[in-house]
């Protein structure tokens, strides 16, 4: 067999197995969670539509979005898979990253233990975890973000063992740039690869250097451009809105702040004045505290032991001492941004750990194969019997543990959501606009009208009665605030016209009228 | 062998496809919506919506209402107490409503006390059902008869003032984006504090006096302030212009000037001298201060 065709086989036979397992993954997922759709993620959908002039005129809306305040890589693509395969396609990144997520993955648990084939335990191990079919199939960047960040670290780990002449060095710099066009905090990756790349492979950082600054350089010129001064992160005046936590309570900040990507003044302010120190009433203890409670509430109890287990050894040996580093430099963007008041979620702890968890599963698989070794040594079983054992016990840990979902009530995803966007798409003409705060926006968009975004209590004006909206949407994750708001009282004459609620929540359909009569 | 090898690798892809199709489909079929929905539709309820409000807030009483679920929907509560014709509704039934309208946790922490029932609740806390249950005295149902003695209408309403000031106390963690729910009690008892104050207004001097005698910088403060600004922006306007302008309020002057801001936004009227303040404000703040301030100024701006 000549050596072309052996390694020609060699990829086949590595590749097929693999492909098999993110099938499988990928399967499973579908199989183990309901999609959600996030208001950010749809939203996300309809900015890249507008940018690529796929969204219906109808359903408009472009002119109040700023394309450029979501990184536009998710963006994009979910506005082009949504618009081939519709409301389905939303989910596709999510689920293809996250079945793909296996073989980055995989290859730094090669690196750390030494052993090979490790892809099929360490999809089982994934699977234990609630978090990771739920992220699997919510419309939203995070897995992708997951996915990019794994894969550039696994390519540059990969590289420092071949000839410098075949060091894709320059490409991983551009890839490790296009997170920050995925995740505002991928901003952090590109300097700590750099980092990492002087570290190890000295003068040759240069090339990764410069493979980040061709992607970074245009996308910085351009929000630069935009904002008029000179910027880098288009989420950078959520920093300075951080400030204001210690002032005002959470629900009028929330609506001063704004969500989505339409103008509000709050945003307007703020972008002039760039990021400002952090404020909160929780110190930097309280913060670790937080971290480290969520992250021990929410996984495997046997894979954190595990992955104690894991980190030790790989600390002790000084072979995989660098990618025990470069494992820290995954950890640091995501550990500084649960860390802030703004980071922390109450409802979904893990939303910004993500890189924590799946380090921590690197890590447990490898204190597995340790764990296993021993076990075979000591009790005379054989390894398999000892890695399902062990296998075992991460999966019956993970039904103990909580799915996001269960915490928060998801309008768009719930029975009474989908009825109510059903009624609005039934019994309402095209053209008509509904109106919602952004967090029910989906149901606006789901029932397929035209949306507008209900004013907060810091928004003055009125609407005109050519643009009042004729139908509202309000939904329990709501709470009474949209109809309480002063202007709605002014302006408005609603009347309930259908209401769905089930065990999680309601949604309500409002129609703009004339007042409720009582008949004598 | 590497024909074979080719065939493995495509059929490898091909579930990979089939997989990712199974996902899409499942994703859009959870999502789909249903077809042929009535506009009648409207599950916990009666067919007509309309009909059903006007018969329970016509004949309704409490009982009904609460077995009709109505305080699981804040939501609909607040739309149902908003265009009604007052006069032509069942008292009792429209102190529910608007007891409903009100955030659950609030309503249940009030009743912990046990000093009112939940119909009495739904008066003391909306100005507006106050003034037509009052009207209807003495006649009033047996549920609501107290609320027509001014004397225990009086302590009543103090009781709760100081029970709700008391509850702008409660501290809420940040959740992130807008999954909140009814999580901020203290803010849902500043709002109710507004209500108790609406159309009162000796009773807001004296909800003034206790605010104005609370620690500045405080939670209890900020949201005294914006209960204050609530039921009556121009009486506030002078204590709020003044923290605006003291460098010694410290945080509590970011609160009073948002909050002068959005007393512009919504009521108009001149904002010369508030524009003054804030911007004379932002020269000697903290940075962090200088921030909010301009978000002040900036909604001061807005046309």
């Amino acid at each position: 067999m000549s050596s072309s065709s052996f390694y020609r086989k060699l990829w086949a036979s590595i590749h097929k197995r693999e492909i098999y397992i993110v099938a499988f993954l990928v399967a499973a997922i579908s199989i183990m969670s309901a999609p959600l759709l996030n208001p950010d993620g749809l939203e996300m959908a309809q900015v890249g539509q507008c940018i690529l002039g796929l969204l219906p005129i109808e359903l408009g809306g472009c002119d109040a979005w700023q394309p450029l305040y979501y990184p536009p890589a998710f963006p994009l693509l979910s506005g082009l898979l949504s618009w081939v395969f519709g409301v389905g396609g939303l989910f596709i990144l999510s689920l293809m990253a996250a079945g793909m997520l296996v073989r980055p993955l995989s290859r730094l648990v090669e690196g750390l233990s030494g052993h090979k084939n490790v892809t099929a335990v360490l999809a089982v191990t994934l699977l234990s975890i609630s978090s990771y079919s739920f992220y699997g199939m919510l419309a939203e960047p995070r897995m992708l973000f997951v996915f990019a960040l794994f894969s550039v670290w696994s390519m540059m780990l990969k590289s420092e063992g071949q000839r410098p002449s075949r060091q894709p060095l320059f490409a991983i710099g551009v890839l490790s740039a296009s997170l920050m066009l995925i995740r505002p905090e991928g901003i952090l990756v590109g300097p700590l690869l750099v980092c990492y790349a002087f570290w190890r492979l000295g003068r040759r950082g240069w090339r990764v250097a410069a493979g980040l600054l061709v992607v970074a350089l245009p996308w910085w010129g351009l929000l630069s451009a935009n904002s008029g001064r000179l910027t880098v992160s288009s989420r950078s005046w959520e920093l300075a809105g951080v400030s204001m936590l210690s002032y005002l309570p959470v629900r009028p900040l929330v609506q001063l702040w704004g969500v989505g990507a339409s103008e509000r003044p709050m945003r307007e302010a703020l972008s002039g004045l760039g990021p400002s120190q952090f404020s909160g009433e929780s110190g930097l203890f309280d913060s670790l505290l937080s971290v480290f409670s969520s992250l021990a509430g929410n996984l495997p109890a046997p894979l954190l032991v595990l992955a104690i287990i894991g980190i030790y050894l790989s600390l002790r040996s000084s072979d995989h001492r660098h990618i025990s580093v470069a494992m820290g430099l995954v950890v640091i963007p995501s550990f500084a941004l649960s860390m802030t008041p703004v980071g922390r979620d109450v409802a979904m702890p893990l939303n910004n750990l993500l890189p924590v968890v799946f380090v921590l599963v690197v890590y447990g698989v490898v204190g597995m194969y340790w764990l296993s070794t021993v076990i075979r040594r000591r009790m005379q079983v054989s390894n398999r019997a000892a890695q399902l054992t062990l296998l075992s016990s991460i999966i019956v840990g993970g039904l103990f543990t909580p799915y996001p979902n269960s915490q928060l009530y998801w309008p768009q995803s719930s029975e009474s959501g989908l009825m109510a966007a059903s009624w609005i798409n039934e019994n309402t003409d095209q053209s008509e606009t509904v109106a919602s705060t952004f967090a029910t926006s989906p149901i606006a968009h789901l029932s397929q009208r035209p949306w507008r975004a209900l004013p907060s209590r810091w928004d003055g004006g009125s609407w005109s009665s050519e643009e009042a909206p004729s139908w509202f949407v309000v939904s329990a994750v709501d709470g009474t605030w949209p109809i309480n708001s002063p202007m709605f009282r002014r302006e408005m004459n609603i009347e309930p016209r259908a209401i769905f609620s089930d065990d999680d929540g309601w949604a309500l359909v409002l129609e703009r009228t004339a007042s409720i009569s009582i008949r004598p | 062998m590497i024909v074979k090898a080719r065939s493995q690798v495509f059929f490898s892809w091909l579930s990979l496809l089939l997989a990712l199709v199974f996902g899409v489909s499942k994703a859009s079929g959870a999502l789909a919506l249903n077809t042929n929905v009535p506009s009648s539709l409207g599950t916990d309820l009666p067919a007509n919506i309309q009909d059903a409000t006007e018969g329970w807030l016509r004949n309704g009483d409490a009982d009904s209402l609460s077995r009709s679920r109505i305080h699981t929907m804040t939501g609909l509560a607040a739309a149902w107490l908003r265009g009604v014709d007052l006069s032509k509704t069942n008292s009792e039934a429209l102190a529910e409503v608007s007891a409903s309208s009100n955030s659950q946790l609030l309503i249940s922490e009030l009743q912990v006390s046990q000093l009112y029932s939940r119909v009495e609740l739904g008066v003391l806390i909306s100005p507006a059902v106050l003034g037509r249950v009052r009207q209807l005295c003495p006649e009033s149902p047996v549920s609501l008869t107290r609320i027509c003695d001014d004397e225990w209408l009086r302590a009543s309403k103090q009781a709760l003032r100081t029970h709700l000031f008391d509850l702008t106390e409660t501290a809420v963690e940040f959740a992130a984006e807008v999954r909140l729910g009814d999580s901020d009690l203290g803010l849902e008892a500043a709002n109710a504090l507004c209500g108790l104050m609406s159309g009162d207004v000796a009773f807001y001097e004296e909800a003034y006096e206790r605010v104005t005698a609370s620690d500045l910088g405080t939670r209890q403060h900020s949201l005294g302030v914006m209960a204050l600004s609530c039921a009556y922006p121009e009486r506030s306007r002078s204590y709020l212009l003044d923290l605006v302008g003291s460098r010694i309020s410290g945080d509590a002057m970011v609160i009073a000037a948002l909050e002068l801001a959005r007393v512009y936004s919504h009521y108009g009227g001149d904002n010369l001298g508030l524009g003054t303040h804030i911007n004379s404000a932002i020269e000697w703040a903290t940075p962090q201060q200088a921030a909010a301030l301009s978000v002040a100024a900036q909604i001061l701006e807005v046309p």
